[in-house]
């Protein structure tokens, strides 16, 4: 019997790749995303190409909805907590209050809250897998947004600690620039941001999601409460190519 | 609040922030303005700017399991944190030239038993402190973080020790140290305090199975 990958902001982005990509591992997915029109686009796609995908459109802040998008699952084997938005990029003095608690919300309670109602359901050799960001590292005009990243990874680390007891791994995978919707919000900054990216352009959601599937799966056992940095080396200050 | 020549702002509640209060007030010129909460407001209704800030975050909430962690107490979490990001956006607005923000924070960034909820928040913490450390760099400001240890570490801190590290970190003497975080708990860190068989307490944990509602 298939085993059961729930993935978060699955709609679109480095969710979608996810899916894709799980589901050719021969995993059955359960897809979230808050969107119900790009998702219902993006299940059409997936029927098509021969993936086995229930889908539930859910803002994960809420968690009575996320129950009840598991109603009826016996067993969530892999979690991919991947649901995020970047919210407005401005210095720290000029995003209110309302901004924060929505990056924060989203980010890093509906993040927990996943979790917690995915591992209830999770066997002996299940993994969670958090997407975080390289920004948790810290940058300006962005603290919000770093802020719940960097919770995420803290989350990641604690999660780690504790539930290697009841037999599951969580690690998380910090990307760089991916060439998804979200890095659209940099507008004119994009030109130049991407030509620093140390390959000069950005990863492409599909090699986020192939470090995913190698976290999710029985290869990467040995590894429990890590970052993985996907970032094109950036993060080290490596220059562009 | 208590105002008298305003240069140096204590925020927070508790033994750390009464001891660090004390010392700017008998070791450094100039007065020391306390809140006992950040309170985004109060500090832009501030009269004068400030040579340097010190923010002591509210203590995490008692230990719990993961799967024990409520909404309720994850949204008190948020309330606070979001406090503490809107005081910080003011006090940049506030801090005179070359002035220092010390935030207090404690080590669940690094993660820890029994406290993701914290740990996750603590992460949070140390990311705005870095954040403001990136802006401030242009009007010469600086920002470190204090990290105590959590209350089940079970050592307890010395706040007068605290007390020390906060004026100096707020000092011009520290002028080298921008956007770092010192553990401050003697070293304890270095233990493994981790490695130790748990299974007992999942057992104990009827929220670990089944679902929450």
């Amino acid at each position: 019997m298939p085993q059961l990958a729930m993935v978060t902001g699955a709609a679109q982005g480095i969710g979608r790749a996810i899916v894709e990509r799980l589901g050719a591992d021969g995993f059955d997915i359960l897809a979230l995303d808050a969107d119900e029109t790009q998702l219902s686009r993006s299940a059409a796609d997936w029927r098509e190409a021969g993936l086995t995908v229930r889908t539930a459109a859910v803002d994960c802040r809420d968690r009575a909805a996320v129950i009840k998008a598991l109603d009826g699952v016996e067993a969530v084997d892999v979690l991919v907590n991947n649901a995020g938005i970047s919210g407005v990029l401005d210095p720290i003095g000029q995003v209110d209050r309302a901004a924060c608690d929505r990056v924060m919300g989203v980010n890093l309670l509906a993040t927990i809250r996943v979790a917690q109602e995915a591992v209830r359901r999770m066997p002996d050799g299940g993994s969670v897998i958090n997407i975080a960001s390289r920004g948790y590292l810290g940058g300006a005009g962005a603290a919000h947004y770093v802020a719940s990243k960097a919770a995420v990874v803290s989350l990641t680390r604690a999660m780690a600690i504790e539930l290697r007891w009841r037999g599951v791994r969580v690690n998380a995978v910090a990307p760089g620039m991916v060439d998804t919707r979200m890095i659209d919000g940099f507008g004119d900054m994009l030109g130049a941001l991407k030509r620093m990216e140390p390959t000069g352009a950005p990863a492409n959601p599909a090699e986020i999601a192939a470090i995913v599937s190698v976290l999710a799966g029985p290869d990467a056992s040995f590894v429990n409460g890590q970052i993985l940095m996907a970032d094109g080396g950036k993060s080290l200050g490596l220059p562009p190519l | 609040m208590n105002m008298s020549k305003p240069s140096t702002l204590v925020i927070g509640q508790g033994p750390v922030a009464e001891a660090i209060a004390s010392r700017f007030s008998a070791d450094v010129q100039g007065g020391v303005i306390t809140l006992a909460r950040p309170d985004a407001a109060a500090i832009t209704a501030l009269e004068h700017g400030l040579a340097a800030a010190v923010l002591v975050a509210p203590p995490a909430p008692p230990p719990s399991l993961f799967l024990d962690i409520d909404d309720a107490r994850l949204d008190a979490q948020l309330a606070d944190f979001t406090d503490l990001f809107e005081a910080l956006g003011a006090l940049l607005g506030r801090l005179n030239p070359k002035g220092a923000i010390v935030l207090v924070g404690d080590r669940g960034y690094l993660g820890a038993w029994g406290a993701a909820d914290a740990c996750a928040f603590s992460g949070a913490h140390v990311a705005l402190m870095r954040c403001v450390t990136l802006e401030g760099f242009g009007a010469g400001h600086r920002a470190n973080c204090i990290a105590l240890d959590l209350a089940q570490d079970g050592a307890g801190v010395d706040p007068d020790e605290i007390a020390d590290l906060a004026v100096h970190l707020a000092s011009p003497a520290s002028r080298a140290i921008n956007g770092e975080i010192i553990l401050a708990n003697r070293g304890r860190s270095l233990r493994v305090r981790e490695a130790k068989d748990r299974r007992a307490d999942f057992a104990a944990s009827a929220s670990s199975k089944g679902p929450s509602l």
